[in-house]
């Protein structure tokens, strides 16, 4: 009886021990923001490698999103005589959904796997102890650059994700299964507002705070050297790429009051 | 730009009393006392598992005691968290046993972390700090290279540059010469007493090394067990007729082949 308890209970411990370390570490991460002085150059550095360095990544995949979704929707509307509508379905599907989580599951993979990696080697080899040994928080220097980083380059990596896909999208339908122009430039401006952008791109922000949040956690809790380096890594990868999927779910729900799919 | 000691009068700097370090299941440290006075060298000797490097770390905050006092230039850390932790830290300079270098900079980035993490902004006062530190530790021709280009010894040395160059009030070292070949471990070992004569500062090193402790050590403890065993001056250990003392000064495993 105790050990099927224990084998009941123990995932259910070690959820909320996880939980309220991420939690403390959203603490730190406010304190340090909010009330200690951030590192500017850590945070440009940050830009370009998390930013800058994603974007050939992101547009490849928001582009290639877009043209099969597109080829996708078009072989059913055009049974249904629906095809100039294609575009603005592309674009709100886009915007509302594929760019925010293909992107945030794309940074998790290159962002995530990279921070934790990072982090948890300067763990195993006391980089982390020395610069506490310095007087410097690890999450003054370490995460609040990278959060704040991932933060200001989502909107961006976000939009041009969108942009890529809608390019790639208009491509597809116009230009090889020839659907006029007009007809789908009309349903796009139909289909669609600003208010869409702003749902993918605060969509975006929330899974780049969840991914350096998480992956940084992973690599600052890392021990017993090169393994559980790697398992750390595996693990942030896991669990931002699982916490993205099931946040998306709330996120949708609670910003479709905020942002309701606009009327035609 | 030298932290100024918050209780100059105290003859003693670090205090500790019955402090207890628990590691999972294993009891580290037992109830270890001792005094470290100021502007000593100090070396803290013992098998390894017995705690010396752990006791370090307590002393640095980095890990939390499961009991006791520590006191450090007057000031109870026990209690401290993390933030509060920053300036007892900057008190005093860390060598880390394999110099824990920040592997993305280069030597004088390193050399250089803390006086930017301290607030210093002009460029050539930093550059000029940093030449004159690594002179002091013969390594200002290297100023441009990754921690992955040098030696053990050229980075233990880097890593030396970088704990005193704020000019702390003491500096530890956990296992300075371990790897090292026998002619760079005594460089070490000189550079770590020049160090601390010239400066003034307090110098605590962990070691196992019998030679390294004749030349940095006014004062050793041995840790035996995780207490105290032995406090004395180097010449007053070495002399010892104590059979457990005898044992590790001669290295004997008290194994036969």
């Amino acid at each position: 009886m105790t050990g099927f308890l224990l084998m009941l209970g123990r995932p259910v411990v070690d959820l909320v021990r996880y939980l309220g370390e991420l939690a403390q570490l959203v603490g730190d991460v406010f304190l340090s923001v909010f009330r200690h002085p951030v590192r500017w150059k850590l945070v440009l550095y940050q830009i370009v490698n998390i930013g800058f360095g994603s974007q050939l990544q992101v547009m490849v995949t928001g582009a290639f999103t877009g043209a099969v979704f597109a080829a996708q929707v078009y072989y059913k509307f055009n049974q249904l005589g629906f095809e100039s509508v294609v575009g603005g379905i592309v674009a709100l599907a886009l915007c509302r959904e594929l760019a925010p989580v293909l992107t945030g599951l794309m940074l998790t993979s290159r962002v995530g796997a990279s921070i934790a990696a990072e982090i948890g080697t300067m763990k195993v080899t006391e980089q982390v102890d020395a610069l506490r040994s310095l007087g410097v928080h690890p999450v003054d220097y370490l995460v609040s650059p990278r959060l704040l980083a991932i933060v200001f380059s989502m909107p961006i990596l976000i939009g041009e994700s969108i942009l890529m896909g809608m390019w790639a999208a208009k491509l597809i339908v116009v230009s090889l299964y020839g659907v006029p122009e007009a007809f789908y430039n009309d349903q796009l401006d139909k289909n669609t507002d600003m208010t869409d952008l702003m749902f993918g791109m605060t969509k975006g922000v929330v899974f780049g705070i969840l991914i350096v949040l998480i992956s940084c956690h992973q690599g600052l809790k890392v021990n017993r050297g090169a393994v559980g380096v790697g398992r750390g890594t595996t693990a942030a990868v896991v669990i931002t790429s699982l916490s993205i999927l099931v946040v998306n779910f709330f996120l949708t729900m609670a910003l479709n009051f905020v942002w309701p799919v606009a009327r035609t | 730009m030298a932290a100024l000691p918050d209780n100059p009068s105290d003859p003693v700097f670090i205090r500790v009393r019955d402090l207890h370090k628990q590691i999972g299941q294993q009891q580290i440290l037992k109830g270890m006392t001792l005094d470290i006075p100021r502007g000593s060298g100090v070396a803290i000797i013992g098998g390894s598992g017995t705690g010396k490097s752990v006791f370090l770390k307590l002393v640095m905050g980095l890990i939390r005691a499961s009991s006791g006092s520590i006191m450090v230039d007057g000031v109870e850390i026990t209690g401290l968290n993390e933030r509060q932790l920053g300036p007892h830290r900057r008190k005093i300079g860390l060598l880390f046993q394999d110099g824990a270098l920040f592997d993305s900079l280069t030597v004088e980035e390193n050399v250089a972390f803390p006086l930017v993490e301290a607030g210093w902004k002009d460029r050539q006062k930093i550059k000029a700090a940093v030449l004159e530190t690594l002179e002091s530790v013969d390594l200002e021709e290297h100023l441009h290279k990754l921690p992955s280009d040098l030696s053990g010894g050229m980075r233990k040395r880097a890593a030396l540059a970088r704990a005193i160059i704020t000019d702390p009030q003491a500096v530890f070292y956990d296992e300075p010469t371990s790897g090292l070949d026998p002619v760079v471990a005594d460089s070490i070992d000189h550079l770590i007493r020049r160090t601390q004569r010239r400066r003034g500062i307090t110098s605590v090193v962990v070691t196992h090394d019998m030679k390294c402790l004749r030349v940095v050590a006014d004062q050793v403890f041995y840790l035996r067990e995780g207490v105290v065993y032995f406090s004395g001056t180097p010449a007053a250990l070495l002399e010892s007729a104590d059979p457990v003392i005898r044992q590790f000064v001669e290295g004997r495993s008290g194994e036969s082949s």
